[in-house]
């Protein structure tokens, strides 16, 4: 009797909700997202766990293993802007993932979030690098293209740098 | 060694918000960080009262620590090949204890178990619940989830049709 009357206005601390959140898979933390403001937030904050590995197995799936689970085995990550197109290669940093694919572009990544953003639409780059610059706190990506021939198609010795800066959503060569 | 004000014939008298005496031996009680600070602190003279623990969830929290007490002292003259494969048999055999020793627990009792740990500062417990809150939260609705936690939602309308658009694919 007493209990019931304790439950009636029975409150779950902060810290012990976000210990709740933390150990879920990314399509359960997304549906929580939806549950109130302050859970939204709280699973907005999360950062992909340093105990997880990110793999790029083959060009169509990606995976993680979990070195806290019990048993030890890659998973396949459900990726939601994709993609039926190979993808090329793939950066990461401070768990986000940054993802170039044949023809849907660059694309930025929270996979335990299950949030991204595509930042180009374009895909002919030789290659990129992707990371967090500490001193203006923001993500940036350089980009190489190479510019072709226009006659024979073949690539000249020119090449073109971009580097996109996530805060100001723009590029600049 | 490092905490040398704990001895083992000692007892804690802990007093749940109830009102409940319960008496804990001080090696079992170091697994509760507060407790342990207080300890360290030789401030454990007398009843200790845990406002925000009642006796049938403080009950459980010393069941668990009782468990998880190591008092494993017997000679070690087993070979150390023995030894591992005993140290896996006891691994083992307490995930085992914890899944069923969680599992028997209802949603409120579960609810008490992580405040209660929590407050006390037991970390393993903690983790242990709210893993079991995690496992019970995978697949549920929004709706479902509000109604598990007693949550209203304070999204607008639009708000929400925004959100669920935005997170679509969890749904699919």
């Amino acid at each position: 009797m007493k209990r019931k009357k304790k439950k009636r206005n029975f409150h779950i601390p902060d810290d012990i909700i976000f210990n709740i959140l933390r150990r879920l898979p990314p399509k359960s933390l997304a549906r929580c997202k939806c549950v109130c403001k302050s859970w939204q937030s709280f699973a907005n904050q999360h950062k992909y766990h340093n105990q997880k590995l990110i793999i790029f197995s083959s060009n169509k799936s990606i995976q993680s293993i979990d070195f806290e689970a019990d048993e030890i085995k890659a998973v396949d990550l459900d990726i939601p802007f994709m993609v039926s197109n190979p993808i090329l290669r793939i950066a990461s940093s401070n768990g986000l993932l940054c993802i170039l694919t044949e023809r849907g572009g660059l694309v930025i990544w929270n996979p335990l979030i299950g949030r991204y953003k595509r930042v180009s639409s374009t895909s002919k780059y030789k290659t990129f690098g992707f990371w967090y610059d500490q001193s203006t706190a923001n993500y940036k990506i350089v980009r190489f293209m190479s510019f072709l021939d226009p006659n024979s198609e073949r690539p000249l010795k020119r090449y073109s740098a971009e580097i996109y800066s996530q805060k100001s959503n723009s590029y600049w060569s | 060694m490092s905490t040398p004000s704990v001895s083992v014939n000692r007892v804690l008298k802990l007093k749940s918000s109830d009102g409940e005496i319960f008496e804990v031996k001080q090696t079992v009680a170091v697994q509760s960080g507060v407790l342990k600070q207080m300890m360290e602190d030789g401030c454990t003279e007398g009843e200790i009262p845990l406002n925000n623990v009642d006796s049938p969830t403080l009950a459980k929290i010393i069941e668990w620590c009782n468990k998880h007490h190591d008092n494993d002292v017997e000679g070690r003259v087993l070979s150390e090949e023995r030894e591992k494969e005993k140290e896996k048999e006891k691994a083992a055999d307490m995930k085992k204890w914890e899944s069923e020793f969680i599992d028997a627990l209802n949603r409120d009792e579960i609810y008490f178990l992580l405040t209660g740990s929590n407050y006390m500062d037991i970390k393993e417990l903690l983790d242990c619940a709210a893993q079991k809150v995690a496992d019970m939260v995978k697949g549920k609705t929004p709706e479902a989830i509000r109604e598990m936690f007693n949550i209203q939602s304070d999204f607008t309308e639009e708000e929400e049709e925004a959100i669920r658009k935005e997170n679509q694919w969890a749904f699919d």
